[in-house]
């Protein structure tokens, strides 16, 4: 009984932090979207692209985080040494 | 309250009254440099508070984006500091950055001293003393430097003193430390010269400058 008690705790903990990970991609694709539309430069802000990648690729998804990348390079040329370095890390 | 009120009108009056330096003389390096995209160290925490130096890293880089230059994200930079073992500021302070701008290509270098961090039950407050350098990552120039007491208040007024002061106690004990740090931070910053990325990029150099000390009450 004490280890399905445990089980169910880990499961609930599971759940949560699976929610967690998903609110916070949420608002990155929130973020990037509205300030497409709303921002006053009408431009994704600086580092959004990059975190976003960063937070994609630890989570597993290399592909779509090395495209995040890859924009943030685009929009911002004085990020590509330090966006290099971070490609550099997950190779 | 009220007391508070007319001490702090009173001192919004004598800091309107006093003669203003512009942007352009008290940050020339500044203005000479130009920077573009900017690191932040983690902070050098001197004070009791433990949590202070995550709540001020991870605050330190929004005002800095808003103000028209190109923050590094700070889980980015974290994982460089945690690789090349330089978590700790104040072991590099004095130390020359150019190897930054050769591995990152950052332009310029934010250092921040946590010198104190006090939680003033009384009067409802939080009390942290910070300062703030900017150094240039090739020129090792000091761009820009301000060292503030900042008294961060979440007082509630309902008439009763009693109820005040319980209600604030509560306040003060549920005032988010990451909250605190965004108030002193966002203060601080507004008479930074704006980056390349602000419309008023380059134009701001007759704009005040505030006091390189300054001690003040932002309410939240």
């Amino acid at each position: 009984l004490l280890l399905l008690v445990v089980v169910m705790l880990l499961l609930v903990l599971l759940v949560l932090l699976l929610l967690l990970v998903w609110l916070l991609v949420l608002t990155f694709e929130e973020i990037i979207s509205k300030s497409k539309k709303k921002a006053t430069r009408k431009r994704v802000p600086p580092g959004i692209y990059a975190d976003y990648g960063f937070h994609l690729l630890q989570d597993g998804q290399l592909e779509k985080g090395m495209r995040m990348l890859e924009k943030e390079k685009e929009l911002y040329p004085e990020s590509e040494q330090m966006v290099n370095y971070l490609m550099s890390q997950f190779k | 309250m009220k007391k508070i009120v007319l001490f702090s009108s009173m001192a919004f009056l004598i800091i309107g009254c006093s003669p203003k330096i512009d942007r352009l003389t008290a940050y020339p390096n500044l203005y000479n440099e130009k920077p573009l995209s900017i690191i932040v160290m983690p902070p050098i925490n001197l004070s009791t508070k433990v949590g202070a130096k995550t709540s001020f890293y991870n605050t330190l880089t929004m005002p800095l984006a808003e103000s028209g230059y190109y923050a590094f994200p700070a889980s980015i930079s974290m994982l460089f500091w945690k690789e090349q073992s330089a978590y700790d500021a104040e072991l590099l302070i004095d130390k020359p950055m150019g190897v930054l701008n050769e591995m990152l290509g950052a332009d310029a270098v934010l250092f921040t001293t946590i010198h104190s961090w006090r939680k003033v039950a009384l009067t409802s407050s939080v009390e942290v003393e910070i300062e703030y350098l900017l150094k240039g990552a090739l020129s090792d120039d000091v761009l820009y430097q301000r060292k503030g007491l900042l008294t961060v208040q979440s007082s509630s007024n309902s008439g009763s003193a009693l109820a005040d002061l319980a209600t604030n106690v509560i306040k003060t004990a549920l005032t988010k430390e990451v909250d605190v740090a965004q108030k002193c931070n966002e203060y601080t910053f507004q008479d930074m010269p704006r980056g390349k990325y602000s419309p008023l990029f380059g134009k701001d150099g007759t704009s005040g400058a505030g006091k390189k000390e300054f001690s003040v009450t932002v309410t939240q």
